[in-house]
């Protein structure tokens, strides 16, 4: 008999435990099992580079919105779609109010993956903050050498290097023969400087010699004496590598004097260069990640995100950067299956995805794949001219106002 | 080499305007108006802005938005003059530096806010000249010729019509001007009008043949005042003529040595000048 008590007050005991640890254990589950994807970013809404990247906030809130209508991202270790939300700063165009934020994000916003901020500069300081705390961190515009080569495990960034920002443009000239000089015009900052570096070493191994190099400050006014110099070579190509208000100051006073090379090369000819310069940016060639008419990956999604950003594409040529980080993102977390940031890294470390500008994946560094085609201003419209596969249209040489 | 001497030129008009304006306001009232460039700044954005609506030509518009500067005078008469004319003539000056930097910098984040870090920047063209091998930008021409109507234009107000007369007596003798029964206070606020259109016109002449950023104003003034330092201080044709002096320089360095010291030529031409000059030309 009082073995039989005994027995039932252990199996009791056994039982409560049993159901004990997994009511426990139910609701630990509950509590790690994730509702929403949490992505975190900094945007510069102000300072030096709210210009180029301001209203970016809505951009990602369209991609949000977009990704959630469709039922959100796939995540399996939840079992289900979840709905994205993007936890976004402003900078300041600001290195360390970036860190600041991207130390908030991590700490207090609980984000599963971080975008990068704007530029290189502001990039630098963020990045520190994810490889401290081990969150994965893509970063978009900003491709100086100087971010990767610190050996940080938790950073990749969607573009290539600086130096082959003008690759694609060197090849085509390479392939079409008919430019034999360059003169370069430079801006005497980080990135123009970074181009044009890359630049040289690229037209030279594309056959060309350079006949000019005038490095000047960003705040130069008058051209003039530049501009004879240049002249007086007769170059093929002026190749600018300088920021917008520079670059518009040079152009307008090339025109006055002028200056007809076969061709205006400006880095930099987004929607700002095309107003300020009017009908002198006609024929003008530059980079761009995307222009209406290429087919990689999802364009139809990229034009329902911008038409619900209400940002212009022209004003804003960054945009595909941050559309094809976007997609990046997605696709890593739907490959990992899971928040987890470790698997995450480790997935984004060896991912391939086709976004809208080609082909992402990422060298051990972290550096991306993805650079800007040539794309000319033809009857005040960009396209895209190198490579055949993707032009929107045939590469105008010597260009119509030259 | 001639090319760039008439590049120089161009570019030292613009100088040129934009000190004179600043000279006056000092020259009269004793104000260092440190919100000159960025009311220059604030016409090349109306500008722009105006632009939108009809195709003026920076001339036109300089001589329809000349109220409305008139009248930004007064207002600015109002905040960085009227409190402290009661001041001594050394603390008046202080308190109104500082109040001017203040307003600027205030006028600099609205700039940013109204038109954002968008340069200002308007696409008029003119055709260019040939003229026996040189080329002579019609618009930078024509601006010029301008700006030189303009400063000949205040100074004939200023020597010639009794409301001129009155602002160089109030410069002279605030005293005496008073006893003869010239109004300190309305001259004081027409001569910082007048000032104030001067800077509205560089600020469109400007933002026709350079990108403006909204945040330019204060280097604006700092250039400004440089150029007037040097020209001396209160007087119309000293600060005209150190304008087209920085004009020249500032062409010439890129062309004679390399542009990156371009600054270091300036400035070191400046320095060097005001040392010979032991303190600057004495009022």
């Amino acid at each position: 008999m009082k073995t039989y008590k005994n027995r039932a007050l252990f199996l009791s005991f056994i039982t409560i435990l049993a159901l004990g640890t997994i009511i426990l254990f139910a609701k630990t589950t509950c509590a790690e099992s994730p509702k929403e994807i949490r992505i975190g970013a900094t945007v510069s809404m102000s300072g030096k580079f709210s210009t180029e990247i301001g209203p970016f906030k809505k951009l990602m809130e369209a991609y949000a919105t977009t990704i959630n209508s469709r039922g959100g991202i796939y995540v399996k270790s939840a079992g289900a779609r979840l709905p994205v939300t993007f936890i976004v700063y402003d900078d300041k165009s600001d290195g360390p109010t970036a860190r600041k934020f991207y130390e908030r994000l991590i700490s207090v916003d609980k984000a599963d993956i971080l975008l990068g901020p704007y530029s290189s500069p502001v990039t630098f300081a963020a990045s520190v903050a994810a490889e401290d705390n081990k969150v994965p961190f893509i970063a978009i515009c900003a491709n100086s050498h100087k971010i990767y080569n610190r050996g940080f495990k938790w950073i990749v960034c969607v573009i290539d290097a600086a130096p082959r920002y003008t690759h694609r443009y060197w090849d085509m000239i390479k392939a079409e023969g008919w430019a034999k000089t360059v003169a370069f015009v430079v801006e005497d900052t980080l990135h123009p400087q970074g181009v044009y570096h890359g630049a040289k070493v690229l037209a030279d191994s594309a056959g060309l010699k350079e006949v000019s190099l005038n490095v000047l400050p960003a705040n130069t006014h008058d051209f003039t004496a530049a501009i004879v110099t240049i002249q007086k070579k007769s170059p093929d190509i002026v190749f600018v590598s300088a920021n917008v208000p520079f670059s518009i100051a040079f152009m307008r006073q090339a025109r006055e004097l002028g200056l007809s090379p076969k061709e205006f090369h400006v880095i930099h000819h987004g929607g700002v260069f095309k107003k300020g310069l009017g009908a002198g940016a006609e024929g003008v060639i530059g980079q761009s990640y995307w222009t209406q008419g290429m087919n990689y990956g999802n364009p139809a999604l990229f034009t329902e995100v911008m038409e619900r950003s209400g940002i212009s594409l022209d004003d804003f040529p960054w945009a595909p950067a941050y559309m094809m980080a976007f997609e990046t993102a997605t696709q890593a977390i739907e490959r990992a299956g899971s928040l987890d940031r470790e698997k995450l890294m480790a997935t984004l470390k060896h991912i391939k995805v086709m976004t809208i500008g080609g082909v992402v994946s990422f060298a051990e560094t972290g550096v991306g794949t993805i650079n800007t085609y040539p794309s000319q201003i033809i009857g005040g419209q960009y396209h895209i001219v190198w490579p055949p596969e993707v032009a929107t249209a045939r590469h105008e040489y010597p260009g119509s106002r030259n | 080499m001639i090319q760039v001497l008439i590049s120089g030129l161009f570019l030292g008009g613009v100088y040129a305007l934009l000190a004179v304006g600043l000279s006056l306001a000092f020259g009269i009232m004793g104000v260092l108006n440190l919100a000159h460039g960025s009311l220059a700044v604030l016409a090349a954005i109306l500008y722009q802005k105006s632009l939108l609506l009809y195709p003026f030509s920076p001339w036109t518009f300089c001589v329809l938005a000349t109220p409305i500067f008139l009248g930004f005078g007064f207002i600015l008469h109002l905040i960085i003059v009227v409190p402290f004319r009661n001041l001594s003539l050394s603390a008046g000056i202080v308190t109104s530096l500082i109040a001017s930097l203040g307003l600027a910098l205030i006028l600099e984040d609205l700039f940013v806010w109204w038109q954002g870090w968008e340069p200002i920047s308007t696409n008029i063209t003119f055709p260019t000249f040939n003229i026996v091998g040189l080329k002579i930008p019609g618009l930078r021409a024509i601006l010029l010729g301008m700006a030189a109507v303009t400063i000949g234009l205040s100074t004939l107000f200023l020597k010639k019509t009794d409301p001129g007369r009155s602002m160089r007596a109030l410069a002279q003798d605030k005293e005496a001007a008073s006893l003869y029964g010239i109004n300190p206070g309305l001259t004081s606020m027409g001569a910082l009008g007048l000032a104030t259109i001067l800077a509205g016109v560089a600020g469109i002449f400007y933002s026709s043949l350079y990108p403006l950023g909204p945040r330019e104003g204060l280097d604006l003034t700092l250039k400004a005042l440089f150029i007037v330092v040097a020209g001396g201080m209160g007087n119309l044709r000293g600060p005209a003529v150190a304008g087209l002096v920085l004009g020249f320089i500032e062409s010439f360095a890129g062309f004679l040595f390399t542009y990156t010291s371009t600054d270091t030529v300036v400035y070191s031409l400046l320095v060097g000048y005001l040392v010979l000059k032991r303190g600057g030309r004495r009022q």
